[in-house]
C-alpha cells in the first residue's frame, strides 16, 4: 500500500455504503424498476468510457481478456462452462452465448456488506456496464444477465448478437 | 417455416411501427419504445433530440406513474398523460416495454389515444410472437 493510502479504504467503504443507501432510497420512491433506470444510464456510460481505452475484439474470449486488462484490480471475469459442455462460447441462431463467471467484483462486496439484494440496481449496473463495454469492444449488440448470484462469485450469461 | 426473428429484425419491425404511427397521426411527431429500465429499443425522434435521454425520462415517467397508482390503490394504470403549454406526452405500457409519444397541442387527443392503443396492440402481438 502506498504511503498516504491508510485512510482510503475506510473512506471508500463509507462512500460505497452511502451510494448503496441512495440507490435503496431511490428504490423506495420509484420502485425497483425506477432505480434500475438510473443504474442503466450509469452503466452504459461506464461501459462506453471503459471501451474508449480498449482495443476492439472480434471474439468473446479476446473481449473478456481485454476487459480484465482494462478493469484492473478489484475485478476478475472468466468464461465458464459446465463439465459436460464442449465449448465456452456457443453459437445460436442469431447470437453467441456464453457463461461468464465474475469472481472479483467491487459491487458484490458492497451488496453483501450492506445487505442489499443481489438482484437490485447495483448488480443491474454491473450487468449493464459489462454489456455496454462488450457492445462497444465487439461493435455488436450484447446483453448480460446474472443467472446465479453468489457470495464468492456470480454466474452471468452473456449474449452477443450477430 | 418462417425465418428466425433476430434482434435486428425485431428492432426494424418496431421502427416501422413507430414510423407508420407518425405517418398515420401527424400530430404524433415523436415516439420512443423503451424497456422498463430505460433502455432505448427504437425511436422516431427529431434529429436534435437525444433518444437515450428521452428513453430514460419516459421510463421514469412510467415507473413513477405505476408506483403512484399502486401505492394509492387506483387499480391498473392505462396511460400517463403529461400536459404542457406546447404539447402533451403520452406514455403507455406494452408487456415489459413502454411507448411514449409527443403530441402537438392542437391534436385531437382522443384520436391520438385510439391510434396509440392500436399500435400498442400491434406491438403486443409482435412481442407475443417472439
Amino acid at each position: 500500500m502506498a504511503k498516504g493510502d491508510n485512510g482510503s479504504k475506510p473512506t471508500l467503504k463509507a462512500l460505497m455504503e452511502i451510494m448503496a443507501s441512495l440507490l435503496d432510497a431511490l428504490g423506495i420512491v420509484m420502485g425497483d424498476d425506477g432505480s434500475k433506470i438510473m443504474s442503466l444510464q450509469a452503466g452504459q456510460k461506464m461501459g462506453e468510457d471503459l471501451s474508449l481505452r480498449t482495443e476492439r475484439a472480434e471474439n468473446v474470449e479476446t473481449c473478456i481478456s481485454l476487459l480484465n486488462e482494462a478493469l484492473g484490480e478489484g475485478w476478475h471475469l472468466e468464461l465458464w462452462k459446465k463439465q459436460d459442455e464442449v465449448e465456452l462460447v456457443n453459437k445460436e441462431e442469431s447470437s453467441l452465448l456464453a457463461k461468464l463467471r465474475v469472481t472479483d467484483c467491487p459491487v458484490r462486496q458492497v451488496v453483501l456488506h450492506t445487505g442489499l439484494s443481489q438482484d437490485g440496481a447495483l448488480c443491474h449496473l454491473v450487468d449493464v456496464f459489462l454489456a455496454s463495454a462488450v457492445t462497444n469492444i465487439m461493435e455488436k449488440d450484447s446483453e448480460i444477465k446474472t443467472t446465479h448470484p453468489g457470495s464468492n462469485s456470480c454466474l452471468k450469461e452473456i449474449r452477443v448478437y450477430e | 417455416m418462417s425465418s428466425p426473428v433476430t434482434l435486428r429484425t425485431k428492432k426494424e419491425i418496431f421502427q416501422q411501427v413507430l414510423t407508420q404511427l407518425g405517418r398515420d397521426v401527424p400530430d404524433i411527431y415523436a415516439s420512443v419504445l423503451v424497456r422498463q429500465d430505460g433502455l432505448l429499443i427504437t425511436s422516431n425522434l427529431p434529429n436534435d433530440v437525444d433518444g437515450r435521454k428521452v428513453a430514460a425520462i419516459s421510463a421514469a415517467i412510467a415507473t413513477i406513474g405505476i408506483r403512484a397508482v399502486n401505492e394509492l390503490k387506483q387499480g391498473k394504470i392505462n396511460q400517463i398523460i403529461v400536459t404542457a403549454d406546447e404539447g402533451q406526452i403520452i406514455t403507455m405500457g406494452i408487456e415489459n416495454l413502454f411507448i411514449s409519444v409527443l403530441v402537438s397541442k392542437e391534436a385531437n387527443l382522443g384520436y391520438a389515444l385510439l391510434e396509440l392503443e392500436n399500435v400498442a396492440g400491434e406491438l403486443k402481438e409482435i412481442l407475443g410472437g417472439q
